[in-house]
């Protein structure tokens, strides 16, 4: 099992997840109107998360005080984009909270439309940095499902919890049904780019030339045991997170309901740090 | 100095000895686990059975000599984000370390395995085709050490003019990835690039 990517797999998820969260509470602003203050968090929380990608990304690195020159090779290099692009999505993003700080209320919209598609713009490039010519088993439309289904599932349940823990259960008349109807319709548009993307990455492994070297930990019977319990790990937590938001009258504990949707978190969470260990674990390059 | 440095690798005189390895590892003092150049043994075959119910063999086995082959369009320049990867006015291609910020791209990019990812200094590695033996007109240190004239080095065009252009043997990449400055002479037992009759027998050496 490779373990020498956790930094990039953190990056990419937490970054990812802040990309979903972020569309996924503005979907749910912009939709259902929420009173003020209803959906304070999501967007503080976005911020953190992705400053928290930003940091751990530096990890990775060999030499971190040169990060400065990373932004150099953008004409050519992808991973400078990416670095540009998830750098604006974080500064579009403490743009939007400092508005808001300021001016309690006000919703933003001009600077929330900004973040957000600078936010899909860095998901895109991000998956971008992996569709190498020289590594076929990446190179795959697969990757970019992958991704935007991460960004997608984990955003959405992330939003939801917050939404449950800041017991700001709204009366129906205030659009609460709304609101479970938008985070739950993001998770599951999530999922379905996973179970999309996760058949068409499997073709991938199967029809790339047959490795000179051993084949990656993705091949084997291990990493094959992985990938279920990866899948079911994602659809039981996107299937509790829905039954969550769409709970019976009668399941009316809202600390109760917390903790179905944390174990809803836990249960996606793993699945996709699960799912990203095996991406890079499935690296394959060919020639030597 | 040259141009468009290139090597030229005759197969069928390498007996995988490995010196073209060490020389180049004692030349630049590469820590454990760098190497600049790598030998790499590729083999494979199997028993086949003839129409008279009898066995015979197809085993083959060949070594390849690979460094850098200073690529006419080289991902790892493509790919760098600092722009540390870089190809000269002598058509090296080379790390700044000034720049380098040890991201390890350009090593899951390159087909060949050039860059290597040094951890003592926290940046890649590569090799420079000895340029400061080139600017004293003397060979790679490689070239210089090997035993059976198997590697030579020159003008790419000068290297494929008296050898044909080849480089399209097992378990080499496509060549129009990169486009690399290396001459092939097959031997008899080469497999064409794409093969999948065999396989790199010893990993842990490469």
């Amino acid at each position: 099992m490779p373990t020498n990517e956790w930094s990039l797999v953190l990056f990419t998820i937490l970054m990812q997840t802040s990309v979903g969260l972020l569309l996924a509470s503005e979907a749910a602003r912009l939709v259902t109107g929420v009173p003020r203050g209803a959906l304070s968090w999501q967007t503080p929380t976005a911020g953190g998360l992705a400053a928290a990608g930003l940091l751990l990304s530096l990890t990775h690195l060999g030499t971190p005080a040169h990060s400065v020159f990373t932004i150099l090779n953008v004409c050519s290099s992808w991973l400078s984009r990416e670095i540009l692009s998830t750098g604006a999505f974080f500064l579009a993003l403490v743009a939007l909270i400092a508005l808001r700080a300021r001016t309690p209320g006000q919703n933003a919209w001009g600077m929330s439309a900004v973040a957000v598609l600078l936010g899909l713009a860095a998901v895109a490039v991000m998956s971008r940095v992996y569709l190498l010519v020289s590594v076929p088993v990446w190179d795959t439309v697969a990757t970019v499902l992958s991704f935007f289904g991460t960004a997608l599932l984990l955003g959405a349940v992330v939003g939801g919890l917050l939404y449950a823990i800041q017991g700001g259960r709204l009366a129906p008349s205030d659009g609460a049904s709304g609101l479970s109807g938008i985070f739950s319709a993001v998770a599951i548009a999530g999922l379905a780019l996973q179970f999309l993307g996760i058949p068409l990455g499997l073709a991938a492994i199967g029809t790339a030339a047959t490795p000179a070297l051993a084949g990656p930990f993705a091949l084997s019977s291990g990493g094959l045991g992985l990938l279920v319990l990866r899948i079911l790990l994602i659809f039981f937590g996107a299937v509790l997170f829905a039954w969550s938001m769409f709970r019976p009258p009668s399941f009316g504990n809202p600390r109760a309901l917390v903790r179905v949707s944390a174990c809803a978190l836990i249960c996606v969470l793993a699945g996709e740090v699960l799912g990203r260990l095996l991406f890079y674990g499935s690296y394959l390059r060919v020639g030597l | 100095m040259l141009k468009r440095p290139a090597f030229h690798v005759n197969m069928s005189a390498c007996t995988g000895c490995k010196t073209c390895m060490i020389a180049c590892i004692d030349k630049h003092d590469l820590p454990p686990g760098v190497l600049w150049r790598r030998v790499t043994e590729y083999c494979g075959g199997d028993w086949l059975r003839q129409a008279d119910g009898t066995y015979t063999q197809s085993v083959f086995a060949y070594y390849l000599s690979i460094a850098c082959n200073h690529c006419e369009n080289p991902i790892c320049v493509r790919s760098c984000p600092t722009t540390a990867m870089h190809k000269d006015a002598h058509g090296i291609v080379s790390v700044d370390h000034e720049k380098c910020v040890g991201c390890r791209y350009c090593e899951w990019a390159c087909p060949y395995s050039a860059p290597q990812y040094d951890a003592d200094l926290g940046k890649m590695t590569k090799c420079d085709f000895c340029r400061d033996n080139l600017e004293e007109g003397r060979p790679p240190a490689c070239v210089a050490a090997c035993p059976n004239r198997a590697l030579e080095f020159g003008e790419y065009e000068d290297l494929a003019a008296r050898y044909g252009a080849s480089q399209v043997i097992a378990p080499l990449p496509d060549a129009t990835i990169t486009q690399p400055n290396l001459v092939i002479t097959p031997g008899r037992n080469a497999k064409p690039a794409g093969s999948h009759a065999g396989k790199i027998r010893n990993p842990e050496e490469v």
